[in-house]
């Protein structure tokens, strides 16, 4: 297993990045912080602070900085290898190219894990010792989820890395993609609108597809499957039910909205190989 | 069977061509020196060996096999030592071996070879410390991991002292030894003719020479430079110059004159300058640069400079330190 080999050496070499390194030292203190500042100012009494709310409390947070780990991990998977030139010593040996994309996504995604899975159990231990319960099988869910969610975000890096040779253009092409789902994403439908219509805003109800839209973006799928299966407020199921007059249209589904995550996960990867598979090095 | 072979190898980067209509056989069992100045395209034929570039035109295979659509096999029989490489430098030596074993499937112990290469000592030591001889020899070692039929080594002595030279030369020797076909490029003549069995010579992109080594030990023979102090310099005494049989230019610089010629031209070039009324006040010959020798090679007795008939593998080159550029402007004028 070639890209199995390609994966433990990127990982063993990313992990030890002192850039990596700090970034999970940051967001364990942000996670196990946030845990700890919900009970001064989520809630009066701490012993009442239930995981669920820690979790919405988090939601916001994660949504945007888990973006932001999993495009720092991947933006120099392969570009940076091609720029110093160790690219050449990796594939002096027997991998195909196929191997390198496919064992780096798999090491970048086991080093995320790895960072947010230590700053998850630091804030789960806060929580454990402040709040009055603690429901391990919610905190659980809700971190694996948030890992799925880093990885399309690190599916994105590394085929952003993989289709280009340089690390500024990687390292712009990551931001303009983070500027794009966290500020541009709710924009484009009503744009779409005033291209085609002339007229800014749909004027009452939004048209389907613009929720179908909204759900590609892996930020509001993520808090979908969070909203859905953890969380399992009964507020936005009741909204649904209220604007589809209850028959709420299948990709609002959370399983819909994982498939969308693991699709950003592969989709934007294999989009790369095939850029980097026609390259000269 | 052959270990290397390119046919009408062409590729080019946007307008530039790296390499025009390269054809060349390297036999299996040969050390096969591949020469060339800086920017010849060495390293370009090398990438499109390992399939890190394609070609534009014209194929090449290793050991066989397409080197594009079969790569992978490629390079599982092959050792690399590449050019301008670069290593991952949080991981310590043993482990860039331990990747290198994991990832041809060998069954060689990392620590024996490390100390082969001469870096055992440094083996848990993260080659982020590493100088630039000690990358280069776990670059060596990585190649050499799994016994491989070819060894590809771009410019191997990079980086490495004399001492640490030889004994790449040595270790090239081994597995040749061992039955291993080795290709190696060089911009550095000695290095290739101290191992070498046969050679290739590269400029700008064209194949200009396939010779054994003895062959080329005649070339850079013939293609020597005396240098001349002198006690004044005219355009009489370089016109009496250029006029000895075997001269095949001068150059001046102040009161020095350098003279490339045929060895046995040496006495009457002397003979000549003191004839003209100037003194000698010192003289010395030095060996043909391999620019020189290059030169020697492409103008295939073809004239330039001098004027006098000359053999093949006459020196052309008047240039006293024998820069490129200019020694191969001076050809083409």
């Amino acid at each position: 297993m070639s890209w199995a080999v390609v994966a433990r050496k990127d990982f063993q070499d990313a992990i030890r990045s002192r850039g990596l390194i700090g970034m999970t030292v940051l967001f364990t203190l942000l996670y196990a912080g946030a845990a700890y500042l919900y009970t001064f100012i989520g809630t009066s009494d701490p012993q009442a602070a239930s995981i669920l709310s820690l979790i919405n409390f988090l939601l916001l947070p994660a949504t945007i900085l888990v973006p932001i780990v999993g495009l720092l991990a991947g933006y120099r998977a392969v570009a940076g290898e091609r720029e110093t030139g160790s690219i050449k010593l990796l594939l002096g040996l027997p991998h195909t190219r196929q191997d390198v994309v496919v064992g780096k996504v798999l090491g970048r995604s086991t080093v995320v894990t790895v960072s947010t899975l230590v700053g998850f159990a630091v804030a789960a231990v806060v929580a454990v010792v402040l709040y009055g319960s603690f429901s391990v099988g919610d905190f659980v869910f809700f971190s694996l989820l948030t890992v799925v969610f880093a990885l399309a975000f690190v599916g994105i890096g590394v085929g952003i890395s993989a289709a280009t040779g340089s690390t500024t253009k990687a390292v712009i092409g990551a931001f303009g993609v983070f500027g794009v789902f966290q500020f541009l994403w709710g924009q484009i439908p009503d744009l779409l609108n005033y291209a085609i219509n002339g007229s800014y805003g749909f004027g009452g109800q939004p048209p389907e597809w613009s929720f179908l839209f909204a759900r590609l973006n892996p930020q509001n799928a993520y808090r979908a499957t969070v909203n859905e299966w953890v969380v399992q407020s009964p507020l936005q199921e009741a909204f649904y039910q209220q604007l589809f007059g209850g028959d709420v249209p299948l990709f609002l589904s959370p399983w819909f909205a994982l498939a969308v995550l693991l699709l950003w996960v592969l989709v934007p990867a294999g989009l790369g190989y095939l850029a980097f598979e026609r390259a000269d090095l | 069977m052959t270990a290397i072979e390119l046919a009408g190898l062409t590729k080019r980067f946007g307008d530039v061509a790296a390499l025009r209509n390269v054809d060349l056989v390297v036999e299996e069992g040969e050390v096969f020196g591949f020469l060339g100045p800086n920017g010849a395209g060495k390293s370009t034929t090398i990438n499109v060996l390992l399939d890190f570039a394609r070609p534009t035109a014209g194929r090449a295979e290793v050991l066989g096999m397409d080197a594009q659509r079969r790569s992978q096999e490629v390079r599982r029989r092959t050792g690399v030592l590449p050019e301008g490489f670069e290593t991952y430098d949080r991981l310590t030596g043993r482990q860039h071996l331990e990747f290198a074993v994991d990832s041809k499937n060998a069954e060689d112990d990392p620590m024996r070879i490390l100390e082969r290469v001469g870096i055992g000592d440094a083996a848990d030591r993260k080659v982020g410390g590493y100088s630039k001889g000690m990358t280069q020899r776990l670059a060596l070692g990585m190649a050499i991991t799994g016994e491989p039929e070819l060894l590809i080594l771009d410019e191997p002595s990079t980086g490495l002292d004399p001492n640490g030279a030889r004994e790449m030369r040595e270790l090239v020797r081994e597995e040749r030894d061992r039955g291993a076909t080795v290709f190696f490029s060089s911009h550095i003549l000695e290095q290739v003719e101290a191992v070498c069995d046969r050679v290739g010579i590269l400029q700008e992109g064209k194949l200009v020479a396939e010779d054994s080594v003895s062959g080329l030990r005649n070339a850079a023979g013939t293609a020597q430079t005396l240098q001349v102090a002198v006690s004044h310099v005219n355009d009489e005494l370089l016109a009496s110059v250029r006029e000895v049989s075997g001269v095949s230019g001068v150059e001046t610089n102040g009161e020095r004159l350098s003279v490339a010629c045929d060895p046995d031209a040496k006495t009457r070039v002397l003979e000549a300058i003191e004839e003209a009324g100037t003194t000698v006040e010192d003289f010395s010959t030095e060996e043909a640069s391999l620019e020189e020798l290059f030169v020697s090679y492409t103008t295939d007795g073809q004239s330039a400079s001098g004027g006098s008939d000359r053999e093949r593998a006459s020196a052309d080159s008047d240039e006293e330190d024998g820069e490129t550029e200019t020694g191969t402007e001076e050809v083409r004028a």
